[in-house]
């Protein structure tokens, strides 16, 4: 009789280890799954998650209920992979000179004349005058009023190498959207070339074309280094 | 409890003086924090990892995977004597900055 009625406890139990062990699986899933978090970092956690289980238990509380509080204790898999990425791969502005001299030649750029008699500041300014021409389908228009995102990438690009280029996958993102920007600006030059209009171009616009390509280097630099210090976490 | 600014500051001086004391491992160390501070500090445990892992890619501590009494791999980090002199450097100007804080709130101040 005794043994009749410890039956659906035990099945209980199994039922209970089961549901913990797959738990426990998938949350190793989860933590293979951040491409930052290489196999030390992992077992490391692993380890933490059982000092921590264990602890719980010392409580009394139940192995579902511990297994629960540890893995809240260590974090979300995502989140603990962007700290590891942002502490082990620190990007600031002021450690980029490349980016600083982009930003530096783009600011003096616009307060040297750069086409005809007209300054940098001047020639940017003047695109709100293109809208009919660009509502027509002029393609030289179009292009004109495209250097404005170019010109704003720019200017937010301090804050983009510093917040947004920690991972690989960010950092690609950017140098994409860099080398976008950089042929715009370069090919505009172009087209004024071939259009004869070469003569007007002064020397604001080439600081602001040198610093579009300054960028660039930049971001190759970034892109580089994030890819190296990948590569020596996962040897 | 106190601020994240503060936390982020002197979690490289706590570890470093935790670890001058002897080895330890992760879990230890976030008791030991708590536990010393009166729960005062508390450092969310996934966090701990990535500021370890730099202050060894730095230098400044090292680490060995033991095995625990319980039976349990775990890995040990041990301060390096590079982390040694950092931990002198830092002593020094935490103790700056208490003092003088300590001057203006006419505490008595601590001698290094």
């Amino acid at each position: 009789m005794a043994d009749r009625s410890q039956h659906p406890r035990k099945v209980m139990e199994y039922k209970t280890r089961d549901r913990i062990n797959s738990a426990v699986e998938s949350w190793r899933r989860e933590l293979a799954g951040q491409a930052g978090l290489t196999a030390e970092i992992r077992r490391e956690l692993e380890t933490h998650l059982a000092d921590c289980i264990s602890a719980f238990r010392q409580l009394g509380l139940s192995d579902e209920v511990c297994f629960r509080l540890a893995r809240q204790r260590i974090g979300r898999p995502q989140k603990l992979d962007a700290e590891f990425e942002k502490v082990m791969n620190p990007a600031t502005f002021w450690k980029r000179p490349m980016l600083i001299a982009a930003w530096a030649v783009f600011v003096v750029s616009f307060f040297l004349p750069s086409y005809t008699v007209m300054r940098g500041w001047q020639c940017a300014l003047l695109q709100h005058t293109f809208w009919p021409q660009v509502l027509q389908g002029d393609l030289m228009a179009i292009h004109y009023e495209l250097l404005t995102f170019a010109n704003l990438l720019m200017l937010a690009s301090p804050l983009f190498l510093a917040h947004l280029s920690n991972t690989v996958k960010q950092v690609q993102w950017l140098q994409h959207i860099t080398l976008a920007a950089t042929i715009l600006v370069w090919s505009f030059a172009l087209q004024l070339v071939i259009h004869q209009d070469a003569g007007g171009l002064k020397i604001g616009c080439l600081a602001w074309l040198l610093s579009f390509t300054l960028l660039y280097v930049a971001v190759v630099v970034q892109a580089s280094e994030v890819r190296r210090s990948k590569v020596a976490r996962h040897p | 409890m106190l601020a994240k600014d503060m936390v982020a500051a002197s979690a490289k001086p706590l570890l470093l003086s935790i670890l001058a004391e002897g080895e330890s491992y992760g879990y230890e160390i976030i008791q030991k924090v708590r536990d010393i501070s009166g729960g005062k500090i508390e450092w969310s445990d996934g966090m701990l990892y990535p500021v370890l892992h730099r202050m060894e890619r730095d230098g400044l501590i090292e680490s060995e995977w033991k095995e625990a009494d319980s039976g349990r791999q775990r890995k040990y980090y041990y301060l390096s004597s590079n982390g040694r002199n950092v931990l002198k450097n830092e002593r020094q100007q935490w103790l700056t900055v208490h003092n003088t804080l300590a001057r203006l709130w006419n505490i008595k101040p601590v001698t290094a």
